[in-house]
């Protein structure tokens, strides 16, 4: 499980992504005006191959004049997150034909299959 | 058993008896006796042969050998080794020696010439010791005779020496127009000696290369026969035909083909496996008999419907020819035997390999350029499964052409939609896309999914292919080997799971996308009108980008693909290996103008532009298209095709040639040409024994035939057996053919006879029977011949 910690600071969603094995990733959107999530996703696309599930953690806000549009931020972010859990689990799901051989090699094969270039390269893989 | 065509012999027409001891002091070496130099001379297989004194004739000897001479014994011709006297300039005189060796072999002659010569030194008043014969007595003593003059041009009291100091014209006379050949030349300084000749002639006689040389033993012991009086070991000279004087006439007329050392001849006479003998018996209408044939040139001739042909076919039946048409006489041959070069016993057939014979049936060379196609020449070289696949190779050189029309015609139909989308933003869309209301920004997907069918067809075969390579058993494996493969099948089956898991992951990704594509989209739903009009603004700017980035893209695209039809090259080339030396090729030439027929699919093309330019008119406007109202992608493919036409239709008909490697090709040459080279390219080959065809001039040029095709057979007939059916007499003749079997057809009844060149009976059935050979004789025997060239 990758905890994936959200909280809304001044203009910015940031989100957190720790896990043992992975370095920690900070992801910060701007929420000032429109909200693009183009850097989350890519980062997910990343991950799938990981096939590891996110455990979502969203700290509490208190912005009365702003509450409407962060909830829906809340939300939209939240439906994101459990789109990539969906995903994962079926591909967990999915019964792989036996592999032969060491499955580290095959995993970390697997591993290269990221297909959108992710500008952190000092990511484990 | 003398051979029925002209074989080798040896010949020795320089031997002294002591009788030279009374002209020339302590000139005979030993006690000599006729009995011990018939042994040696049949010893050492001598089979003509003169006895040579200095100015006088042993008569004696010759008496007793031509009365005690048995059949097979040697021939001995009436010969003399004259000294000649020259005059110089200073009127001193000098001396060089001579053989006359005469066309007699009977007593009375030998009576009669010894007589005229004793009588003239009498009348002379010559000593025995003192005998000379100037030139002009030669001729005034036996102008009633047939003789040859070889005088000695090398060593001492040679010709050369004697002239060196006066005038030359005579020496050419007696060296060059006479039937005559030079003695005692050293083979290492026979060029040396041509050259310094040439210096002495005029320049009508210099160069000419067929000077006969030729050595005998100048034997004075016939107890050490055939040592000479200077002890060298000699080598015997060699001359082609029966051991006749007519033999020697035509050794000294075509010394090329006729005069050889004993070395040289054992070399020849083992040539590569040839036809020995054919015997002919019980065929319908042809006469029983036994036909020897000559590992050299041997010419099958006769009048029309003669049998020539149906003896052609016959030997080529025997030899396992594919294109021999014996069945067509629908006679029975199975009695007909036939010997091989390496075999003492005639057999049923003798089987050639195919690469080992050329076997051109009559009119076959002229045929197979008549048309151009060569179709004739690939069916009978067996070629017929290479020039398939050949025109296979070019059928799929048109579906790439085709192709890529087709593939202009897709990418310039892609544009063309690009062109004509709709290019949107609407009123307001600027403002709503600045207002400060807030949307969630749509996802752009921009990833290069992996195709992963390929490369899971890849996989499979190589799995399939892996699996039938291990057990063939073709490639004997080792048990290394074999476990080998095993760990590579074991590598593909994990790369196979490795590829299906990936593929479920990028299957996975694209699933995760759409939904958050989805979930976007509905969130933005849910805004107020503001900013939901400000998504929507988005989206058109979004939409107008991408159709605006594919126009660009698909312009692009279709930029490179005319820049490749502006430099493509739909020439392509087959060669089939008709044999060893000519090859059969196939050619599409790119001569087309190629972007002017792609052009030309337009109204009004722009000549100096190029093909992209020329079709963004098009694009602009779809009713450019040249024989169209309207625009469609299918009729643009028509048009590509039917204005490219010329360059289709090649393909359909390649240009056909043939490529004779250094002799160059048959392009745009005529048939004439081509078969000459066909012809001559074919006889070069080093593989093949033996060479059959059937009537070599048939449509052949003229100055090929006496030239160039007769230096061809003279040439390669050392090399291996030619058997040629002809009416040409110079084939014959200036061929110097060793073999010649002449077909008579007497009311139906066929008979075969062979004949050789040099004996004059077979002379006259030659001329008989070929148009033009006396002629063809009579120039022959002119070339040296000094009484005609004189008075001509």
């Amino acid at each position: 499980m990758i905890i994936t910690n959200n909280k809304f600071e001044a203009d910015n969603l940031i989100i957190t992504f720790t896990e043992a094995s992975i370095k920690t990733k900070i992801i910060t959107i701007s929420i000032k005006d429109d909200v693009d999530y183009k850097e989350l996703i890519d980062y997910l696309v990343y991950l799938v191959p990981n096939e590891k599930e996110l455990k979502l953690e969203f700290e509490e806000y208190n912005v009365p004049d702003k509450k409407e549009k962060l909830d829906l931020i809340k939300e939209t972010t939240t439906e994101i997150l459990e789109h990539f859990n969906n995903s994962v689990k079926t591909l967990k799901g999915i019964e792989s034909t036996p592999v032969e051989g060491p499955e580290s090699t095959i995993q970390e094969q697997v591993s290269t299959v990221g297909i959108i270039e992710v500008t952190d390269d000092d990511l484990p893989f | 058993m003398p051979k029925k065509y002209s074989d080798w012999f040896k010949v020795d027409l320089h031997i002294h008896t002591n009788k030279s001891d009374l002209t020339k002091t302590n000139d005979y070496d030993g006690n000599f006796d006729l009995g011990v130099l018939k042994t040696k001379l049949v010893e050492n297989g001598v089979q003509l042969f003169s006895l040579t004194d200095h100015n006088i004739i042993n008569v004696d000897a010759y008496k007793t050998y031509y009365e005690e001479k048995n059949d097979g014994d040697p021939t001995l011709l009436v010969g003399v080794e004259f000294d000649i006297r020259v005059t110089q300039d200073d009127d001193s005189h000098l001396t060089y020696h001579t053989l006359l060796i005469f066309n007699e072999n009977t007593v009375d002659k030998v009576e009669e010439l010894s007589t005229l010569i004793e009588i003239h030194y009498k009348q002379e008043g010559i000593a025995l010791k003192d005998r000379y014969l100037t030139e002009d007595q030669i001729f005034e003593l036996f102008n009633n005779y047939h003789f040859f003059y070889i005088p000695h041009a090398g060593g001492h009291k040679n010709i050369i020496d004697a002239y060196k100091g006066t005038d030359i014209t005579k020496v050419q006379e007696m060296v060059l127009l006479m039937e005559c050949a030079h003695e005692k030349v050293k083979e290492k300084h026979r060029q040396r000696h041509k050259e310094g000749f040439d210096k002495l002639k005029d320049s009508d006689f210099r160069n000419k290369e067929d000077e006969a040389f030729i050595n005998f033993s100048d034997n004075h012991d016939c107890n050490v026969y055939p040592t000479p009086k200077s002890g060298a070991v000699h080598e015997f000279y060699c001359l082609k035909g029966e051991p006749t004087f007519e033999t020697i006439r035509f050794a000294f007329i075509d010394p090329k083909s006729r005069i050889r050392k004993q070395s040289e001849v054992d070399a020849l006479k083992n040539v590569k496996k040839h036809i020995a003998e054919l015997d002919i018996k019980n065929i319908a209408n042809v006469d029983d008999c036994e036909l020897e044939l000559s590992p050299n040139l041997n010419v099958i001739i006769g009048g029309a419907s003669s049998g020539k042909s149906l003896l052609f076919n016959l030997i080529g039946k025997k030899i396992h020819s594919t294109k021999h048409t014996f069945d067509t006489y629908k006679k029975d041959e199975s009695n007909v035997t036939i010997k091989a070069s390496n075999s003492h016993n005639l057999q049923q057939d003798l089987p050639f390999n195919s690469d080992e014979v050329v076997y051109i049936n009559q009119g076959d060379i002229v045929k197979y350029f008549e048309k151009g196609d060569l179709n004739e020449l690939v069916v009978d070289s067996g070629k017929e499964e290479e020039l398939t696949e050949a025109k296979h190779q070019i059928s799929l050189r048109k579906k790439q052409f085709d192709e890529s029309l087709e593939s202009f015609r897709n990418q310039f139909d892609k544009l063309n939609t690009s062109y004509h989308k709709d290019f949107i933003i609407r009123d307001g869309d600027l403002k709503n896309m600045l207002s400060d209301k807030f949307h969630f920004v749509s996802i752009s997907n921009n990833i290069n999914y992996d195709n992963f069918q390929i490369r899971e067809d890849i996989l499979n075969r190589i799995k399939v292919d892996s699996g039938d390579f291990k057990i063939d058993a073709i490639y004997d494996f080792t048990g290394l080997e074999k476990k080998n493969i095993e760990e590579f099948q074991a590598l593909v089956i994990l790369k196979s799971t490795l590829l299906k898991k990936k593929k479920e992951i990028q299957n996975e990704i694209k699933s995760f996308l759409q939904n958050v594509t989805s979930s976007i989209s509905a969130k933005n739903n849910t805004l107020d009108s503001s900013s939901r009009a400000k998504s929507e603004a988005f989206k058109r700017k979004a939409s107008l980008l991408d159709t605006c980035s594919n126009l660009f893209s698909e312009a692009s695209k279709f930029n490179s693909c005319a820049k490749g039809l502006n430099d493509y090259d739909y020439s392509v080339k087959q060669q089939i290996d008709i044999d060893k030396a000519v090859k059969l090729v196939l050619e599409v030439e790119k001569v087309e103008d190629l972007p002017k027929g792609i052009c030309s699919c337009i109204n009004d093309p722009e000549a100096d532009e190029s093909i992209y330019k020329n079709y963004l008119l098009l694009v602009q406007d779809n009713n450019r298209l040249k024989d169209y109202a309207e625009y469609t992608d299918t009729r643009l493919l028509q048009k590509l095709r039917k204005e490219n036409n010329l360059i289709v239709e090649k393909f359909d008909n390649p240009t056909t040639y043939l490529d004779y490697g250094s002799n160059g090709n048959s392009k745009n040459k005529s048939p004439g040409y081509n078969a000459e080279m066909y012809l001559k390219t074919v006889l070069q080959q080093d593989n093949c024994n033996l060479i059959m065809i059937d009537q070599p001039e048939d449509n052949l040029g003229n100055t090929f035939k006496n030239e160039a095709l007769i230096n061809i057979l003279r040439e390669f007939k050392f090399k291996k057996q030619l058997i040629l059916v002809t009416h040409n007499p110079s084939i014959v003749v200036y061929g110097d053919a060793e073999n010649i079997i002449i077909a008579d057809n007497n009311k139906g009844q066929i008979s075969y006879q062979q004949l050789v060149l040099e004996r004059k009976d077979s002379q006259k059935q030659i001329i008989d029977n070929l148009d033009g050979g006396k002629a063809i004789f009579d120039m022959r025997s002119r070339k040296y011949n000094i009484k005609k060239l004189l008075n001509s």
